[in-house]
């Protein structure tokens, strides 16, 4: 009896710190192999510091995706908020501040936009926010005139990546920011666990008196802040704003939401975990790059990575119900 | 060959389908015992019983749904059949099912349902679609249905849609061979939610179909409808069959005594229009409540009182704890609460909650309680507001869940289970407890011991009457007569909608409660009342 109870907290153990324990074995692993190049402060501050706009987009997912809702338009809205800064603080010279404030003004617009859609007309949220991710993107190479425009403001820049404390660029600690305040959001106030009951049965929710559409909509419209704000760090990052690439953390960002759901609170999406599965996949795919991989590695990796964890996450759920 | 051959046959020849010897236990429980039950060519055969008499059991062991315990017969025109019998078997007999869910697909056209089997299976490389709606007019002209076969399923009206299921059941049946040579139509429970003309459009598809030859076992709580439109009538109680009997030769007090099982008081129930005597000023009154199948009821009740909801099936008191909430729009009426007055058409779920209303709904899996989520996040979920909401207190939620699992006797005694690992029975206990903390006006109960076992049934009903003792006031909606006869201090029947009568605290007898349903719920009914005061 004790002993099978015992393995019953281990296995549970197991499943809430696994990710964590191979983690930590992959980096020993990757230590061993390239002995001073990988385990080195430079490299993992640039690892920690790179992977600060993966991060913020995740969390916009995560509450969306709590809420039980998709939305496709995250990367989209990334990089239109990116090129909107640019087009206003370059081509317009406005100053970067108010640039900035404008594009997460935008960003909240396009929550509106979607939640509108999804909430009042009721189309699910897959289809508009496919829809309203594509009419973005259009208008990104619209304003840009499908050119890369540099030259954003230093102010932005020297916020974002050049200034560092303790050696890692300060946007990694916007992103470990924006983690716990949602980690503090969902677990400490009571509109987390209005989003968890929407979520999980908008029916029940209605019942016990949530006013569900109005948790829908500020889902939407904070995940359209988050995202126009991952474009502010992304922007900061490179200081420029090209209206193709930012597209590819659409992928990256569902794979560390799902394999998130994985550890830390098994069976749902979780800021915690989603912010060691981005490290987790970041550290590996450079662990495999030093060791001379090709770059077409990263797609395996999170492509991978983002099939094995909701293959994980579903064997998880089906242990427990 | 003529009609006349085939009435001849009646009787004369095998039967169309017969069982014998059947019998199926659950657990401990026998839900039939040894039951007999013969279906003659071109006939309707009637099969009535109270709720949990076993008719539902047997149409389902003949469906192939459930397994009959060994020993069991089934023949089919006089050749023996295979039991258990596979699941979808029933079709080669041409054997052909209507349940009461209609089985229809609502966003979809009227002609796609209708020919949903042949479209989907034939493998046609090309459909015709001028073609088929030729066929579906048709078709539904045959049976002078009239809709339009490219309408969708949900733009018509409920009562065509059950008409609907029961022409694409018959058309099943006529394709394979059925018709008119010993197909057999299992209507469950239709008319339970039809308007009276769709009942006498549902007759007349029934006599066509018994014109072409094929018999039909119609299932039914209407004991006016039965006599109406059966040839025989087999009565079902505690899974035994009690009696059959040819339609001519019954009368309905004869027939109600058969279903609830014994003889017929001579005082009939008080008539709700006599008012009540209860002394004191009533704390909750409903006025002129429409919505759902609800058609401008008022009910009052006092404070601290269990009143009881009870009718068959569509009678509509099951509307009543959804529409006062506000989980079902209600069209008109007034709810006034400790003199308060509330525009029931306005109601919605948070109203109703700041109002101090609670509703444990019929189903706790998809309305009452989220599983995959724990005891402690759901019972916690309505007085979330009595903690700080900016930064939740969760040792101090624990707590407070950990004494309502001790005050309700909710096993097992952990907050952090898995609703979905609970047990119906403490399931249940989770709602009411998560609800009665909020220390309610007005509890609203929808059969609150759906699928609950006998030891937490006991429990539940404690908790209950401890609540109404405390003051608040309860209506309890439910089709368990035992049920009301052990909580309630009042009944109302409901029949089409309407309150028809109301028994007083003497008359609380699980038989009589039974009885007053059948004959109030019957279509005739409250003419039949009124004639016999």
């Amino acid at each position: 009896m004790v002993n099978r109870s015992s393995r019953i907290r281990i296995g549970a153990y197991g499943e809430r710190y696994g990710l964590i324990i191979i983690f930590a074995l992959m980096l020993g692993v990757f230590a061993l192999a390239a002995p001073g190049r990988f385990l080195t402060w430079s490299n993992v501050s640039t690892v920690l510091g790179s992977q600060a706009v993966l991060v913020v987009i995740t969390l916009s997912l995560v509450i969306t995706l709590t809420t039980d809702l998709y939305d496709l338009s995250a990367a989209s809205v990334l990089v239109f908020s990116s090129m909107v800064i640019a087009v206003l603080n370059v081509n317009l010279g406005l100053p970067v501040g108010v640039a900035v404030l404008i594009a997460l003004g935008m960003g909240l617009v396009v929550g509106l936009i979607n939640s509108y859609l999804v909430v009042k007309i009721g189309i699910n949220s897959l289809i508009v926010t496919l829809g309203v991710g594509t009419v973005l993107n259009g208008l990104t190479l619209w304003i840009s005139n499908s050119q890369t425009i540099s030259g954003i403001s230093d102010q932005l820049v020297n916020c974002v990546v050049v200034y560092r404390l303790f050696g890692i660029p300060l946007e990694f600690y916007y992103g470990l920011f924006a983690c716990v305040l949602l980690w503090y959001l969902f677990d400490y106030t009571a509109i987390g666990r209005q989003i968890l009951f929407v979520g999980r049965s908008p029916q029940v929710a209605r019942l016990n008196g949530i006013k569900v559409e109005r948790v829908q909509l500020g889902a939407l419209m904070s995940a359209g802040l988050i995202n126009a704000f991952a474009g502010v760090l992304y922007t900061g990052t490179t200081g420029a704003a090209d209206p193709g690439s930012g597209l590819s953390y659409l992928l990256p960002g569902f794979a560390a939401a799902f394999f998130g759901s994985t550890t830390i609170v098994p069976g749902r999406f979780n800021p915690g975990g989603s912010l060691i599965a981005v490290y987790f996949l970041a550290f590996g795919i450079s662990g495999v790059t030093i060791q001379g991989v090709e770059t077409y590695v990263q797609n395996l990796f999170y492509g991978g990575a983002l099939v094995v964890a909701v293959t994980l996450s579903q064997l998880v759920r089906r242990r427990r119900t | 060959m003529g009609e006349g051959t085939r009435q001849a046959a009646v009787g004369r020849l095998c039967p169309r389908l017969e069982f014998k010897n059947l019998s199926k236990t659950f657990g401990s429980t026998q839900a039939l015992k040894n039951v007999t039950f013969t279906v003659h060519p071109a006939e309707v055969h009637a099969l009535v019983g109270q709720n949990g008499s076993g008719k539902s059991t047997l149409i389902k062991i003949l469906a192939g749904y459930h397994n009959p315990d060994s020993g069991a017969e089934l023949w089919i025109d006089g050749k023996p059949v295979r039991l258990p019998m596979q699941p979808g078997k029933y079709r080669q007999y041409g054997i052909s099912f209507v349940h009461q869910e209609l089985a229809l697909i609502l966003s979809i056209t009227v002609l796609e349902n209708l020919r949903a089997e042949e479209l989907c299976l034939q493998g046609k490389w090309y459909i015709s679609w001028k073609e088929e709606i030729r066929a579906a007019k048709d078709l539904l002209s045959r049976f002078e249905l009239d809709i339009d076969p490219l309408a969708k399923v949900e733009d018509i009206a409920p009562g065509s849609r059950a008409l609907l299921a029961i022409v694409r059941a018959v058309e099943a049946m006529r394709e394979r061979g059925g018709l008119g040579e010993g197909g057999v139509l299992v209507l469950d429970e239709p008319t339970a939610f039809l308007p009276r003309e769709d009942v006498e459009r549902l007759f007349s598809i029934m006599r066509l179909i018994i014109a072409q030859g094929a018999s039909v076992i119609f299932v039914s709580h209407d004991v006016d409808e039965v006599l109406e439109i059966a040839d025989r009538i087999t009565v079902i109680r505690d899974g035994s069959v009690v009696a059959t009997v040819l339609t001519n030769e019954t009368t309905k007090e004869a027939l109600v005594e058969k279903i609830v099982g014994h003889p017929l008081p001579a005082g009939h129930g008080k008539k709700l229009s006599s008012g009540s005597s209860d002394s004191g000023i009533p704390k909750i009154i409903i006025r002129g409540l429409t919505g759902g199948s609800v058609k401008g009821i008022s009910i009052e009740a006092h404070r601290g009182e269990i009143l009881g909801l009870t009718g068959l099936l569509g009678s509509g008191f099951s509307d009543i704890p959804p529409l006062l909430f506000g989980a079902m729009r209600a069209t008109e009426g007034r709810l006034i609460l400790d003199n308060v007055s509330y525009e029931l058409r306005a109601m919605n779920p948070c109203k109703a909650i700041e109002a101090r209303l609670v509703l444990i709904p019929v189903d706790r899996r998809s309305e009452g309680l989220v599983e995959a989520l724990t005891v402690v996040e759901n019972m916690s979920l309505p007085i979330l507001r009595k903690f700080n909401r900016w930064r939740l207190n969760h040792a101090g939620i624990v707590r407070n869940t950990r004494t309502l699992i001790a005050d309700y006797e909710i096993r097992p005694a952990d907050p952090q289970k898995k609703v979905g690992e609970l047990s119906g029975g403490n399931q249940q206990k989770v709602l009411l407890a998560k609800w009665l903390q909020t220390k309610p006006l007005l509890v609203l109960l929808n059969e609150p011991t759906h699928g609950v076992d006998v030891g937490a049934r006991e429990q539940i009903y404690g908790i209950l009457k401890r609540q109404a003792a405390s003051g608040t006031t309860v209506l309890c909606a439910s089709s368990d007569c035992e049920e009301l006869a052990m909580i309630c201090n009042r009944v109302l029947i409901f029949s089409r909608g309407e309150v028809v009568e109301e028994l007083a605290a003497g008359e609380l007898v699980k038989e009589h409660i039974a009885q007053r349903t059948h004959i109030a719920g019957s279509s005739l009914g409250e003419r039949a009342t009124e004639n016999g005061q």
